[in-house]
């Protein structure tokens, strides 16, 4: 029986076949045939979720059961309307969303607020060691730290099926806001390779999709040093081991728009991406500690609480949960902890990373088709 | 450098930019206007080549472009189309919106069109007018998750839909004008409409030019159901139309798809050629079009006629990524199209590069941010102006603390006798603890800058969440329904990926 570690191994075998034959054999191979032309290789996400461990009936995460009284739920049983008193939209309506926009730490919820229990959650050991706390992957790996997903386990916004994780998915892959774009340099095999540099960027173009909508290697992606660059561009180093891209911590941005021009983007500090990468695609998670405010104020910027009574999420009990859950990143004057331990599962296609030249990224005049033309075309030279 | 950031020349002169290419196009100038603009451009130039630019020449070559915009595109005022008016109206050509059909005494006139919301729908449909001079006292429960049937803040002295938005009353012996007709009111009463449109005014506009009462500006997925000013044809050729923007009334092909002019180009003859024509499209003409006002057709090869604006030959840009873009101008030489620009910021202000594009800020770079708010009673009327209650605005800036409101997100501060030198831009004394008009004289008022007389704002936050650096919008959507039904947005001059620049929205799924 073939292992996953085997399966891609001949993967990236062919691929690297692949390679050669488009490289025309003018790129550095190494010995083992993955070496990406140029000794780099950029991937852009077409998912980003919370990473949520689910089991079909949720008894094992979830025994309590899901929460059922969201925003929706809890001002009908608050304020009934059939009860013959009238209700005045400062005392309810505003009342719930000043409270959804400055939550009070330390308030008693009006209803119950379910955590996520259980001893497994995908992630990963951010600390390098194994706490009470901490939770065991799905395959068995001791030690990872998620906190997040006690706080949105049983929250049927984060769980498969709900609205928004899926509307999520589609507005990650239709927003070019939101084009996270990683970039490999320094590679030399990605299978094992002990040395290699990571940066971020965002991407400001579509994904290549094939006419099923399913995204393709190998379209272009203009890298953003313009809008983004102060934001998004972020570096840090890391290794390949058995086809496995693992990094050290680095804070990164990741943007996450979901509204019309909300700019919505959150803070991961110390992220560390564990990814398997192959020539045509990489997928796995990133782990960190979530800014709490970021992350926080990033969901409520998105979304809206329509949209947060679709899947039973009360804001404010989620930002107490955060809170409390909060472990790492304590702020050196209160001693509390600012972020939570955190993971996101992400699927990225290979893309080719087109960078603008240093004139274009400092005086940044470069959006238009000469200019783009002039980038392909350097890109291609380069390439020769 | 401290916190400061370098713009890229693009950022701080592309105002400046379009605005001289649509000086430039006419060939009209007097000598004197002609040494005016050579003065400018060598000042510019000059500018550019000492460019190591801090914040405080960024604000210095903001008022270069001012100076730039000023004069130069001031006598530029959009042309329309005539058509016969009834007895004592007329056109206002104002100064961010373009023409407005307006009454005698020049208070613009608006309509109120018909839009669906989450649970249900508001406005009118042509010919059945409804603001009437009930006073709603509840929500309509259109704003999900909320449900309707709860009293709406300050009820007392809530004004009715006709008293904040005064209909255009007919009088008896009023005759229908071409598109002016005449509709009957459920109050028994004769209003004007405009191609079946009833017409109304706004409580909000004093003056002739004021078009506070609503923009077509600011539109977007979940505004609650507004008010457009109603204006006359825009007087270019069928496949054209005109749209707000922040920085003007932008010239677009009738799918709402940029087009721009070239320097290169002579009057009513086009230079772009060969390899030009890889990345440029010109925008043909039909075989028996003819020119019309400020537009003209030329041959641009023998039997094959473009279209040309002020003299200047028009183009598609192949590579804009979105409708009403910008991003043409990012080639040297190479202008978006407007009919008339839009009234620049006054001193002090800066124009900085954001996650999403180029973005109002104050003297230190923060993000300069408007509120928008629109209540949930059957006549949706506006709560985003400082006559409205503000209860809606305490809820998300403040948690309902005033105190909180002024900590988090500030006003923005005029200097006293400060003056913007148009309609859009002004000054207002405001109480904080009200968040209501004041007077100068009360104790604790504050003299604040406005846009479109209602207040602008900055985002200072709370346990470090707020903007620190330039590119910073975090308060950007903050407040109900993505900051589009009670919250804040920030003031966009160039949406990169959408079109919070514009009154208009972008299919995003491509």
């Amino acid at each position: 029986m073939k292992t996953e570690h085997s399966r891609v191994m001949s993967r990236l075998g062919l691929a690297g076949l692949a390679l050669v034959v488009v490289g025309g054999g003018s790129a550095a191979i190494s010995a083992d045939n993955t070496a990406p032309r140029d000794r780099s290789i950029a991937y852009a996400a077409h998912e980003i979720k919370l990473s949520v461990y689910e089991t079909p009936d949720a008894k094992e995460e979830c025994p309590q059961g899901v929460n059922t009284m969201g925003p929706r739920e809890a001002f009908k049983a608050l304020y009934p309307q059939d009860a013959g008193q009238k209700w005045k939209v400062v005392d309810t309506q505003m009342a719930r969303e000043a409270e959804i926009w400055w939550p009070t730490v330390g308030k008693a919820e009006e209803f119950p607020f379910i955590e996520a229990e259980g001893k497994t959650a995908i992630g990963v050991d951010l600390d390098g060691k194994t706490k009470p706390s901490d939770f065991t992957s799905p395959e068995g790996k001791p030690g990872i730290d998620n906190q997040l997903y006690r706080v949105t386990g049983c929250i049927m916004n984060y769980r498969r099926g709900a609205s928004i994780v899926n509307s999520e998915r589609q507005k990650l892959l239709a927003y070019h806001f939101n084009r996270l774009l990683i970039e490999l340099t320094d590679v030399d095999s990605l299978i094992n390779d002990d040395d290699v540099t990571i940066t971020t960027y965002r991407g400001l173009d579509a994904l290549l999709q094939d006419a099923q909508g399913a995204f393709q290697a190998g379209g272009s992606e203009r890298i953003d040093m313009r809008w983004g660059a102060k934001d998004f561009v972020h570096t840090g180093k890391g290794r390949i081991v058995n086809g496995v891209l693992k990094t050290d911590p680095m804070d990164i941005f990741v943007p996450q728009e979901v509204a019309f021009s909300s700019g919505a983007a959150s803070t991961l500090r110390g992220a560390q991406f564990e990814l398997k990468v192959m020539p045509d695609r990489a997928e796995g998670v990133i782990g960190g500690y979530a800014d709490v405010e970021s992350f926080y104020r990033r969901f409520n910027r998105a979304w809206g609480t329509h949209f947060m009574s679709y899947g039973q999420q009360v804001p404010p009990a989620v930002y107490r949960s955060l809170t409390r859950l909060a472990d790492g990143y304590p702020d050196p004057k209160t001693g509390e902890n600012t972020a939570i331990s955190a993971s996101y599962s992400v699927k990225m296609v290979q893309v080719l990373a087109l960078h603008p030249d240093k004139k274009i990224a400092d005086a940044a005049p470069a959006s238009g088709a000469a200019q783009f033309a002039e980038s392909v075309a350097s890109s291609q030279a380069d390439a020769k | 450098m401290n916190g400061s950031r370098t713009l890229g020349n693009d950022e701080v002169f592309g105002y400046a930019r379009h605005a001289a290419a649509i000086t430039k196009v006419t060939g009209r100038f007097s000598f004197q206007q002609r040494a005016a603009i050579f003065v400018r451009r060598r000042v510019m130039r000059i500018l550019r080549n000492v460019l190591s630019i801090s914040i405080g020449t960024i604000v210095a070559a903001i008022g270069v472009y001012a100076y730039a915009a000023s004069g130069s595109t001031a006598s530029f005022k959009e042309d329309y189309i005539r058509e016969p008016l009834p007895p004592g109206f007329q056109v206002i050509v104002t100064e961010l919106e373009g023409p407005i059909f307006a009454d005698a005494q020049g208070k613009s006139f608006y309509y109120w069109p018909k839009k669906q919301l989450r649970n249900g729908d508001a406005g009118e449909v042509q010919g059945k007018p409804t603001c009437g001079f009930d006073v709603a006292r509840e929500t309509a429960g259109f704003l999900s998750p909320y449900p309707p049937g709860i009293e709406l803040p300050e009820v007392d002295t809530r004004p009715s839909c006709a008293a904040a938005w005064p209909p255009v009353f007919a009088s008896d012996d009023a005759k229908p004008v071409g598109k002016w007709t005449i509709v009957d009111r459920l109050d028994g009463r004769k209003q004007w409409a405009y191609d079946g449109w009833s017409l109304y005014t706004s409580f909000l506009d004093k003056k002739p030019g004021d078009v506070y009462g609503a923009s077509q500006l600011f539109h977007h997925g979940e505004t609650n159901v507004q008010r457009y000013p109603m204006r006359p044809a825009p007087n270019v050729p069928p496949q054209f139309s005109v749209q707000t923007t922040m920085l003007g009334r932008l010239v677009v092909l009738h799918d709402d798809w940029s087009v721009y002019t070239f320097d290169g180009d002579g009057r009513n003859k086009s230079n772009c050629e060969g390899a030009c024509l890889d990345g440029w499209a010109p925008v043909l003409s039909a075989a028996s079009a003819r020119s019309v006002g400020e537009w003209s057709v030329f041959e641009r090869t023998p039997g094959v006629k473009q279209w040309a604006f002020r003299g200047k030959p028009i183009y598609r840009h192949m590579g804009d990524s979105k409708i009403a873009a910008l991003d043409g101008s990012d080639t040297p030489r190479w202008h978006n199209v407007y009919t008339q620009m839009a009234p620049e910021p006054p001193q002090g202000f800066t124009m900085k590069k954001t996650l999403m594009g180029l973005v109002l800020g104050d003297a230190n770079q923060k993000t300069v941010y408007q509120y928008v708010c629109g209540d949930d009673a059957i006549d949706q009327l506006a709560c985003d102006h400082p006559d409205a209650p503000q209860a809606y605005r305490f809820a998300v800036c403040g948690g309902g603390d005033p105190d909180k409101c002024i900590k988090a997100f500030p006003y923005l501060i005029a200097p006293v006798g400060a003056k913007s030198g148009n309609q859009v831009w002004g000054t207002m004394y405001i109480d904080p603890k009200t968040g209501k008009r004041a007077t100068a004289d009360k104790p604790g008022a504050l003299n604040v800058w406005t846009f479109r007389a209602r207040p602008v704002y900055t985002f200072a936050g709370y346990k470090g969440y707020g903007d620190r650096k330039p590119s910073d919008i975090n308060a950007q959507s903050w407040g109900e329904f993505n900051g589009e039904r009670n919250g804040y947005i920030a003031l966009v001059y160039r949406d990169i990926f959408e079109n919070f620049d514009a009154g208009i929205q972008v299919d995003l799924i491509n």
